[in-house]
């Protein structure tokens, strides 16, 4: 059973929405823990080869935290948005611990390896990749967020598209333009 | 930049998008208006784009999530299993995360290594198979294999088991930083290889022996580790349903044989395969395999298909480890044989012939095949014993016959199959 939903969130994302900064800080913890009760939860559950459908847990997490009739269309985007971006930062962490790690080397080794990542094997580097995306957010704010919508939030085009009440087709050219200028970017480092 | 150069910028990337090469070029000089800046801003973006197949496509989120469930391993440090007190991680992998235990009660193993399997699993499942296999794996009594004590589920209800706590380095890492001789490291081997044959007359498995899994204590003792638990966590691979996707997640590629990574069924001769990569590695300071991808297709074509160089010629090679505890290490001939026998010409000499034959037949083409009845593949592990120790016996005593050839006594002692 899930434990009763954290009230309050719902303030936090309208207040945040309304450039509170401080209300973001209160409202992560929530929706982190929130998020992960509910991968958790789902991974119990369901068969062990069970992958997890982002928009669905994020969703889960959405319904559960936010009272729909206090939020409007931006409110919920600006969730997932918030969900993605974590997702981000949780990698990035993840990826500048181990840097450091392998940097102080020499761990004693048992029985496990280290499981090497998936996201290693797709060849990106999260903190070269990371620091990119930084600054294609001070040059289009817009591009930045399809891109941790999509990457890292998991979320489809259309879905995007939904969330941020565009077409898919601008979408679509957002993320071409978006990719390049990652991709050269990353490149010149 | 400003907002309008970067709209303008956005706008002549896709219209020239849509053109080839002449008609890029030519329409890029057209719509620069001389400001070359822009257009080469521009020309190298479509150039990344073109070259960008693959970066970022797909998506991070399933690592992310798992991270986030994992972050509850975090939480058990300070947490009760049992009468034992996690007090700190030792180990992540596939399938779980071990722990360093504590008792703090006089009672007999005062430190064991927990090792909680990750969520995902069916626990019902698990502890069922283990109440099953319960009884020979704890009564497991070898010098060289860890202990499993026992298992049973955390509250919040994810398998665990609870084993000898071993302080060790993996068999091939200890065997470098020691600089252990060929004859040494054979010693070693034969050690290993007693304790899987142990396991094997008592019908358990290993079925993921790998570096890793063989810690050798500062005293010099190989001990074996997570005996039968790949069972335990994953009893369709043993009956033949497993995908090569479910095998790759739960064995590691290089030491997986052609019937593992097929997802065929599994027998004692699939662990003796697992030695003779071992062995190869041992000796050589190569892998046998090399795998361009991680793709399914590629691995099992790789392992079934490709027969490894000779152990003698492959030390000649100058290439970097891609995998495992030595990964990034870089190899020469001068760096394999100063951990070894000195000089690359000696060790050349050792590995060529004999041990060449006793490699390749247990990890090549020539091995074995996996459906062998466990009598024989005993009798494989006994022959190369018996191979070792001539091979020893003959290099100790100068005037033994060298030239009485590794050939004739290796053709004699090869299983007739």
């Amino acid at each position: 059973m899930l434990d009763p939903a954290p009230t309050g969130v719902t303030q936090l994302l309208v207040n945040w929405s309304n450039g509170d900064k401080a209300a973001l800080d209160e409202m992560l913890p929530l929706v982190y823990q929130e998020l992960r009760r509910i991968a958790v939860n789902r991974l119990r559950r369901e068969n062990p080869n069970h992958t997890l459908q982002p928009t669905a847990l994020v969703n889960e997490a959405y319904l559960r935290l936010i009272d729909q009739r206090d939020v409007n269309w931006q409110n919920r985007a600006q969730f997932f948005g918030l969900a993605a971006e974590m997702m981000r930062r949780i990698l990035v962490n993840h990826a500048l611990h181990r840097q450091a790690a392998k940097r102080g080397g020499g761990a004693l080794r048992v029985s496990l390896e280290v499981a090497v990542n998936s996201f290693e094997q797709k060849d990106v580097n999260l903190v070269a990749l990371d620091e990119a995306l930084k600054n294609l957010a001070t040059i289009d704010p817009r591009q930045c967020r399809i891109v941790e919508m999509k990457f890292f939030g998991g979320l489809t085009v259309a879905e995007i598209a939904e969330v941020l009440q565009v077409s898919s087709d601008t979408i679509e050219r957002d993320w071409k333009m978006a990719r390049a200028w990652l991709h050269l970017e990353i490149s010149n480092r | 930049m400003t907002p309008e150069r970067w709209q303008r910028i956005n706008e002549m990337f896709h219209a020239a998008l849509v053109l080839d090469g002449q008609e890029r070029s030519a329409f890029l000089v057209a719509h620069s208006a001389g400001d070359d800046v822009l257009r080469a801003k521009v020309a190298a973006l479509l150039a990344s784009h073109d070259q960008a197949e693959g970066f970022i496509q797909g998506s991070v989120f399933g690592d992310a999530a798992q991270l986030l469930v994992e972050d509850e391993a975090q939480a058990m440090i300070g947490q009760h299993i049992g009468l034992y007190k996690i007090t700190r991680e030792i180990g992540r992998g596939g399938m779980g995360t071990v722990y360093l235990a504590t008792r703090d009660d006089d009672q007999y193993e005062k430190q064991v290594a927990i090792k909680v399997v990750r969520r995902g699993m069916d626990t019902d499942l698990v502890l069922a198979r283990f109440r099953n296999e319960r009884q020979i794996l704890a009564g497991f009594d070898h010098p060289n294999i860890a202990r499993l004590f026992d298992g049973g589920s955390t509250e919040t209800g994810l398998p665990y088991f609870i084993m000898e706590y071993i302080e060790g380095q993996a068999i091939d890492e200890f065997c470098d930083t020691e600089r252990l001789s060929t004859s040494a490291r054979l010693e070693l081997f034969r050690t290993v290889c007693s304790a899987v044959q142990y396991a094997h007359q008592n019908l358990v498995i290993h079925r993921d022996i790998k570096p890793s899994n063989i810690l050798v204590t500062a005293a010099g003792v190989p001990k074996l580790l997570d005996f039968g638990i790949a069972k335990l966590l994953h009893a369709e691979a043993s009956r033949g349903a497993a995908t090569t996707a479910m095998v790759q997640r739960l064995m590691t590629p290089e030491y997986a044989s052609p019937e593992q990574v097929r997802g065929e069924h599994v027998t004692t001769v699939s662990d003796v395969y697992s030695l003779g990569v071992l062995l190869y590695e041992l000796l050589s300071g190569h892998s046998p395999y090399h795998f361009k991808t991680l793709l399914d297709q590629d691995i099992v074509q790789v392992i079934s298909d490709s027969e490894p160089e000779k152990p003698s010629t492959v030390i000649n090679r100058i290439e970097e480890v891609t995998t495992g505890g030595r990964k990034g290490k870089k190899l020469t001939p001068e760096s394999v044989s100063k951990t070894r026998d000195g000089r690359p010409e000696k060790l050349r000499r050792k590995l060529a012939g004999d041990l060449d034959n006793i490699v390749l037949s247990q990890c090549g083409k020539s091995r074995p095949a996996g459906t062998l009845p466990s009598g024989n593949s005993l009798k494989t592990f006994a022959d190369t014993w018996t191979v070792c120790r001539l091979w020893r016996a003959k290099r100790r005593s100068p005037t033994a016959q060298r030239s009485s050839s590794g050939e004739t006594l290796w053709r004699s002692l090869r299983p007739q199959s």
